[in-house]
């Protein structure tokens, strides 16, 4: 069997092989293609049922209750992962001793790792046959810092609306600052508004002692200069009755 | 313009007033040494100030986690110290025991040596900080780094973690070794080919056995093993070096970092004394002005003529 197919240059040309409507994926592992089913990136359905054969089928699924916490299933099944040749390696539980997974392990991938429900275990060395390695939740880790860090870098944190909280109560000083330096301001405005007021009052209703006691001579001095008028009449008239 | 006399008192009072209280803010400034004594004084310097203290309080908390950084890495200097000369003794008697012209008395001797040497190292592989933490258990460190298994042999308990703590805001040191970095396997072949674990106590476990029983295969590869103990422990304490140097250098960094900033705070929040007392003395000069003025001008009435 031959296929040709002409190239055109800067221009994707696959050769594309597919079978008829009675064609099953026997056809073409007889050709020595193997067929799969592969999903790219991410789906978000939990749950993913593929059926294969013939005929018709129905299949219900249900899911009740909270969704498992994986951290946490995790930290409570305590794992092991050992090497049973350069190439294979088996998980299996500690407590219960059944073999969770056992997976071939590609050593000339660039970067070679385990990767099993959610867990990511990397090796700088390849590793061999009769490695082992212990996997648990690290209940017994007193002195472990890490709980410690995260705290110690909420200091840094952007918590309060894209700003550290420190960065927070320094902005909330530099406002109550702010308004009390207005308020300052403000009440200096007013004082001198306030005296002016005052002043201007004083200036019509206000007793100025100098000025009353100016006043007090002056009627006293035209007091004095009435009663010498009448003293000077009343001579006159005891002068003119005088006169016999 | 009249002057009532009541404004003419009202005036005064409140000028002499408002001259003392600048003298009185004058006088807060003098005894607490600031500048600002109120955010109010100038909210953005305030401000400046507080973002300020900030920087500085963390960069001080910075120079005590490395100067326990320090002490708890020349916890872990010395012991690895101590465990790399021990292994020295004991290559030198395993060697001077693998010489043909012993005799098994002699060997045996010696094993009783090197069994000691063996207690010694375990009791530093299982040393404790000041806090009754055990230096190698990586994380656990509640509980002995090495201590007899399940099946009664001794193995390592700790975990693997590296515990790191910030020393900068970009910096970080490893401040913990996990025991099995400093007290390694050795990887052993049998006579098939096939390879296994074994770990270091047990490799000086049978290398002491070997001498006692004058085992001549056995204390070669003792010996040969002995490298890679030693190897791993001139390692790790190559690690625990670097660190060393890392928390000196950033003990000076730091050091730079807070003078300057503090100098700059310093420029912000502190007093000018010779400006602020002279300041004061102004003050005080205008109020003395003020009231001797005042009780001068008070005193003048026309009544005093009229009498």
């Amino acid at each position: 069997m031959q296929i040709q197919r002409a190239l055109v240059s800067g221009q994707d040309t696959p050769v594309e092989i597919s079978f008829g409507d009675g064609g099953t994926p026997a056809d073409l592992a007889r050709l020595g293609f193997r067929t799969s089913a592969t999903i790219k990136g991410t789906v978000p359905e939990d749950v993913l049922v593929f059926v294969t054969g013939s005929g018709t089928a129905s299949v219900a699924a249900s899911y009740a209750g909270k969704p498992a916490d994986n951290a946490a299933v995790l930290r409570a099944q305590p794992m092991k992962l050992t090497f049973t040749a350069a190439d294979r390696y088996t998980i299996t539980d500690t407590r219960t001793g059944s073999v969770l997974a056992e997976r071939r392990f590609d050593a000339s991938q660039l970067v070679t790792g385990v990767h099993y429900r959610g867990l990511n275990l990397s090796f700088t060395t390849a590793p061999t046959a009769g490695d082992s390695f212990t996997l648990d939740g690290n209940t017994d880790g007193t002195g472990n810092n890490e709980n410690m860090l995260r705290l110690a870098a909420l200091e840094r944190a952007n918590l309060m609306a894209g700003k550290t909280i420190g960065a927070t109560y320094i902005d909330h000083v530099n406002d109550m600052g702010n308004i009390s330096r207005q308020a300052t301001i403000a009440k200096e405005a007013m004082t001198v508004v306030h005296d002016q007021a005052v002043s201007a009052r004083d200036k019509v209703s206000g007793v100025s002692l100098d000025e009353e006691a100016a006043n007090l001579i002056r009627f006293q001095q035209a007091y004095q200069a009435s009663a010498k008028v009448m003293q000077v009449a009343s001579t006159l008239f005891d002068a003119v009755l005088a006169v016999r | 313009m009249k002057i009532s006399t009541s404004a003419l008192f009202d005036r005064a009072t409140q000028q002499m007033s408002n001259v003392q209280s600048s003298l009185a803010k004058s006088q807060a400034q003098l005894a607490s040494g600031k500048q600002i004594v109120s955010p109010s004084d100038a909210p953005n310097q305030a401000a400046s100030i507080q973002r300020l203290q900030s920087v500085i309080n963390r960069q001080d908390s910075y120079a005590n986690t490395l100067s326990s950084v320090k002490t708890r890495l020349q916890g872990e200097e010395t012991a690895l110290k101590s465990v790399s000369d021990l292994l020295l003794r004991v290559k030198a008697i395993s060697v001077q025991a693998a010489t043909d012209t012993l005799s098994a008395n002699d060997r045996q001797t010696l094993a009783v040596e090197m069994g000691g040497l063996r207690d010694q190292i375990l009791s530093l592989a299982n040393a404790q900080d000041s806090m009754g933490n055990y230096l190698f258990a990586g994380s656990r460190v509640s509980q002995p780094a090495f201590a007899p298994d399940a099946s009664g042999a001794l193995a390592y308990q700790g975990d693997q973690t590296r515990m790191r703590v910030s020393v900068g805001d970009q910096r970080s040191v490893q401040i913990n070794r996990a025991g099995s970095d400093a007290f390694v396997r050795v990887v052993r072949a049998d006579a098939t080919g096939a390879k296994s674990g074994v770990g270091f106590f047990q490799s000086l476990d049978e290398l002491t056995a070997a001498v006692q029983k004058s085992d001549r295969v056995g204390m070669q590869r003792g010996i040969g093993e002995m490298d890679t103990l030693q190897n791993g422990m001139s390692l790790a304490m190559a690690e625990v070096g670097t660190d060393m140097n890392v928390v000196d250098a950033q003990t000076a960094v730091l050091d730079d970092t807070r003078l300057s900033l503090k100098t700059t705070m310093s420029s912000i929040k502190d007093l000018d004394y010779a400006e602020a007392i002279t300041q004061m003395n102004k003050q005080m000069l205008a109020l003395q002005a003020a009231q001797s003025s005042f009780g001068k001008i008070s005193k003048l009435s026309l009544f005093d003529y009229i009498r």
